[in-house]
């Protein structure tokens, strides 16, 4: 009886085709254990001299870049991002509240190593260190009293507001205004 | 904004970093407890003298005030040189103008308000007040919220300059209740317990746990 071949072949490959399981040839499938964990081994090797080789050009291309950023200044200075003044002022003032926060002593917190490095900015760039301190007293109402008076050379704030914190901001905050419109 | 309101998890965590032993006595149930919302208008030394109008510290500089006429520290001139340390004796000086005189012990007598000084070896660092009836201490750690704690070594630290802490209490004082009285502290203390348990129960309506540890 003749067999008609079917219209709709199906999608699967042969191997994956469950009506027609192909049977491995008995030349291609291991017999024993041995064989097996032979051929398992056998990958292994493959993979691992594979992975050698990769590392071992990671490694070269890494040194050939280690080596052109040592010999050129020119590629270093490019790749380091220029960051302004205001923004190592708010990265080192935050450092600072953060803590310092718990400190009610001027000495103890006036002599963080982040206090310091923003009075360093101010000895270089005093006017826009004094904007940048009043501004963020308003925005975040640090105490830069004592700093704030070392480079203007001068404390609007009246004695009988010592200590009240939004007076001594007012005041500073109109000082201000006062020299920007002189 | 003078006050700030922020979770309690939150707060709670940066206290407990900041002083590590008050997680010492601190098993199922707490024994110290946030009172006052984030405030920068006073600090340690203005809520011992029951203020919270404006820091106190005796400094020639109007970043703080101190009552006139008392010995106070002169900042450096130049502004890298490192400050001198607060004597102890200042602030013992200046709390002698509302009425407080030196005490050997530390313990709650009745009749009597206490303070207690804190320094480590770069001078005066803290002061914490006994609430009226003995039961804990109030502390207003720089700008940060008040707290009640049970003992005084809640908020001892190390005494290097270096490790940011407060050291160990160096001094006590005390006065009477009726001196209290006088200075309007038992006036002020009544209005800001008032003050804060109204903020705590606007809290407790916002559903927001005040106490609870989580």
């Amino acid at each position: 009886m003749a067999t008609i071949p079917c219209p709709h072949p199906s999608p699967l490959s042969e191997s994956q085709d469950w009506y027609h399981p192909q049977t491995p040839s008995p030349e291609s499938r291991p017999v024993s254990g041995y064989e097996i964990k032979k051929k398992l081994r056998h990958r292994h090797v493959k993979r691992s001299y594979v992975s050698k080789i990769l590392a071992a050009r990671r490694r070269k291309l890494y040194n050939e870049a280690i080596a052109l950023l040592l010999t050129t200044q020119d590629v270093i200075a490019p790749a380091l991002p220029a960051v302004d003044i205001k923004q190592r002022f708010l990265e080192q003032a935050e450092k600072w509240s953060r803590e310092t926060r718990h400190l009610s002593s001027p000495a103890q917190q006036m002599m963080h190593p982040s206090y310091q490095a923003i009075l360093g900015m101010g000895n270089e760039n005093p006017r826009a260190i004094i904007s940048l301190m009043i501004r963020d007293m308003q925005t975040s109402r640090r105490p830069w009293f004592w700093a704030l008076s070392y480079f203007a050379q001068e404390n609007p704030v009246s004695q009988s507001d010592a200590g009240k914190t939004d007076k001594m901001i007012k005041a500073w905050v109109d000082w201000e205004k006062a020299r920007q419109s002189s | 904004m003078a006050t700030q309101f922020r979770p309690t998890f939150a707060a709670r965590r940066s206290l407990l970093r900041a002083f590590p032993n008050l997680r010492r006595n601190s098993g199922r149930k707490p024994k110290w407890r946030l009172r006052s919302p984030l405030s920068d208008s006073y600090q340690c030394v203005a809520w011992a003298a029951c203020r919270t109008d404006r820091k106190w510290w005796p400094v020639h500089h109007t970043q703080f005030y101190w009552p006139p006429n008392l010995p106070r520290i002169t900042p450096p001139l130049l502004p890298w040189i490192p400050w001198p340390p607060t004597p102890v004796d200042y602030l013992v000086q200046g709390f002698a103008t509302l009425g407080y005189s030196h005490c050997d012990r530390r313990e709650f007598e009745f009749g009597y308000q206490k303070v207690a000084i804190y320094a480590n070896d770069g001078g005066a660092t803290h002061m914490a007040r006994q609430r009226f009836l003995g039961n804990g201490w109030l502390t207003k750690p720089g700008d940060l919220e008040d707290i009640i704690h049970g003992d005084l070594k809640d908020v001892e630290g190390d005494m290097a300059v270096a490790a940011e802490k407060y050291g160990q209490v160096a001094e006590v004082l005390k006065r009477s209740w009726w001196s209290a009285i006088t200075n309007l502290c038992l006036f002020r203390c009544v209005w800001h317990t008032l003050k804060f348990s109204a903020w705590r129960l606007w809290w407790g309506a916002l559903r927001v746990k005040w106490r609870a540890f989580p």
